[in-house]
């Protein structure tokens, strides 16, 4: 237990201080590149000797952002953006930025028109992940991106570099999952609030650095019983939950999240990459093996379904819904989502969050009302 | 049990404070309603008068329980609910196998479902947005000049619905305005108003799903007219009651009594 509690202490201070931790990679001479969301090719970045680092948006409001943005747009590229336009990430060696929703695909574009300092890495992904073309155009897609990461990481990576961070990158998926699963099942132990640092730290840190972390705690915590107290289990289905007003909601309304379909959290870590011969080949298969997620084509509605199960599969009481406001992958499916989790009786409830929102008592009282119909 | 125990209810809303006392035989043995809601003494005057008009001090309240938007704003009651968890316990005690209730308060609007025992399965809430609440009535019968008690009376008059398109309250002001300026009658302008409530309540309670029988609560019952659009547009009949305002507190204090007889 004491174990825990000093890794978690450790790790909350890094999820908490990201600007620190930027400081820290720069005082020790590393080169470290900015990774926005989702399903980023970060590999890439640790085989050129760079540290990745998570760049998602802050809480605050934007106003530099909003000569770019408009008002309606989803508020981790607003404030990501903001970053950018008010120095905050200057020393960044360049930023990698997905274009999986239309928004993001805007902020490639606003980042290089705004931010002068850090060179833009376009990464550009086909939604439509699985079919032939798509497959190639991944390829090709992630073979500029490589081009691209050497030339701000002053690295050329060779294909055993690649490798050794696609084996290091799945051990530390592993973990992740094995953590995510301890520890929703061990709120007792190992608070929501806990839990939530631990993962994002991860954004933070060298992957390996984790790692070892993870190992300890997932050790520790495998030790300990199951034990939920007086929390209710449930399913965290959205982008991301680290808004620390949400969270302090999550656990005054004692709700542990005993799996999650978080962009941030589980669906991060959903998909290893497979060995096949040639490292970035195979590092652009499993992009394409990306399913059940809202922001990639789902024809079939995959990620409803896959909702559903893991509520199921883990004895969850109900479903909650973060929305991340004005995201329209995510507005999509939530309301099959609602209707689906009602065809099965699972309870569910959409909560809107926003990283520019300052009050968050309509949220509280939908949360408060929540936990009370399912107890 | 003798009928000895009193048992308090206070509902802290964001334009109004309710209080509603029972004994334990569910009898309403004190009420009141003042505008103000947190943040103002209005709390503590709607204790006070309840309290008054029971011929109580506040020694003879067995449990109290506080709910609505200033909920965690006052320390002193032994339990705190949600106001939708308290809506439902007042509904279901106001208008016995009511399936679905809707409340419009000052700045949000919600519907409650409930199951055959009472039980509140599904809820839905308004946005942030306050378009389609008691709020956007009082910006608009402000807009020329009158009070939201008006509303009723100049919709009874109304020839033809002006259209209210914007969904802004901030916006429908302004059209207010202009389409008063354009020479608009008011029963009409008010009769769009209306609608334009009625648009967004229907949304809200085809979102939750409508089982009959349907109840009404909150403040803007006492809009008749819209009340009247709302059965219209929604082909049911709406159940209303004269206390309907005070439902939530009153779901408080039913629920304050469930505690002392656990």
């Amino acid at each position: 237990m004491s174990q825990v509690k000093e890794v978690v202490a450790e790790l909350s201070e890094i999820a908490q201080n990201p600007g620190k931790q930027l400081d820290k990679f720069i005082q020790d001479g590393k080169r470290v590149i900015g990774v926005s969301p989702y399903h980023n090719p970060e590999e890439l970045v640790y085989a050129a000797g760079a540290i990745p680092f998570g760049v998602w948006g802050a809480v605050g409001q934007a106003i530099e952002a909003r000569q770019y943005f408009p008002p309606f747009y989803c508020s981790i590229c607003q404030m990501s953006l903001e970053m950018g336009l008010t120095h905050k990430l200057d020393q960044l060696s360049g930023m990698m930025i997905t274009t999986l929703c239309d928004t993001l695909k805007a902020f490639t574009q606003n980042w290089k028109a705004g931010v002068q300092d850090v060179p833009l890495i376009f990464v550009s992904q086909p939604q439509n992940n699985q079919c032939e073309a798509g497959k190639e155009y991944v390829l090709r897609s992630y073979t500029e991106v490589k081009d691209k990461i050497q030339e701000c990481a002053h690295h050329i990576i060779s294909d055993e570099e690649l490798r050794a961070a696609i084996n290091l990158y799945n051990e530390w998926r592993k973990a992740m999952r094995e953590f995510i699963e301890l520890a929703g099942k061990r709120p007792t132990v190992i608070s929501p609030i806990e839990r939530a640092h631990v993962i994002s730290a991860s954004y933070f840190m060298d992957k390996a650095d984790h790692l070892e972390k993870l190992k300890e705690l997932n050790e520790a915590l495998s030790q300990e019983p199951e034990s939920l107290g007086d929390y209710k289990p449930i399913v965290l289905s959205g982008i991301y939950q680290d808004i620390p007003a949400i969270l302090d909601l999550l656990e005054e309304h004692k709700f542990t999240a005993v799996a999650d379909d978080l962009a941030k959290e589980s669906r991060n870590v959903a998909v290893d990459v497979q060995d096949t011969g040639d490292a970035l080949p195979d590092l652009s298969a499993a992009f394409s093996n990306v399913e059940a997620d809202s922001l990639v084509y789902d024809p079939n509605k995959k990620h409803i379904d896959k909702v559903i199960s893991l509520a199921q599969d883990n004895d969850a009481k109900g479903i909650v819904i973060l929305l991340a406001k004005f995201c329209d992958p995510e507005e999509f499916d939530a309301p099959l989502i609602v209707k689906a989790a009602q065809e099965q009786n699972i309870p569910a409830v959409v909560i809107e969050i926003d990283q520019s929102t300052e009050s968050y008592e309509q949220a509280n009282t939908k949360l408060e009302t929540f936990a009370e119909i399912l107890n | 049990m003798s009928a000895k125990h009193y048992f308090l209810g206070i509902d802290i809303g964001s334009t109004t404070s309710k209080c509603v006392i029972v004994d334990d035989k569910n009898n309403i043995v004190g009420k009141s309603l003042k505008t103000g809601g947190a943040g103002t003494k209005s709390p503590e005057e709607v204790v006070q008068e309840s309290l008054n008009q029971a011929q109580l001090s506040s020694k003879d309240v067995e449990i109290s329980c506080a709910t609505g938007y200033g909920r965690k704003l006052i320390n002193w009651t032994d339990y705190e609910l949600s106001e939708l968890s308290c809506h439902a316990i007042g509904g279901k005690y106001l208008f016995p196998g009511v399936r679905t209730i809707i409340d419009i308060g000052g700045q949000d609007a919600k519907v409650l479902k409930l199951d055959e025992h009472g039980s509140m399965t599904k809820f839905i809430m308004n946005d942030k947005c306050a378009a389609g609440t008691g709020r956007f009535l009082d910006m608009m019968a402000n807009a020329f000049g009158g009070k939201s008690s008006d509303l009723s009376s100049y919709d009874e008059k109304s020839e033809s619905i002006a259209q209210i398109s914007s969904t802004c309250s901030v916006f429908a002001e302004s059209e207010v305005i202009s389409k008063l300026a354009s020479g608009e009658s008011l029963p009409n302008i008010v009769a769009g108003v209306h609608e334009s409530v009625v648009d967004r309540t229907v949304s809200l309670v085809k979102r939750a799903g409508i089982v009959e029988p349907v109840a009404m609560t909150g403040g803007v019952t006492l809009n008749t007219s819209l009340v009247k659009r709302l059965e219209k547009r929604l082909d049911v009949t709406i159940h209303t009651s004269p206390i309907a305002q005070y439902n939530g507190a009153l779901g408080a204090a039913l629920y304050a009594k469930s505690k002392f007889e656990e």
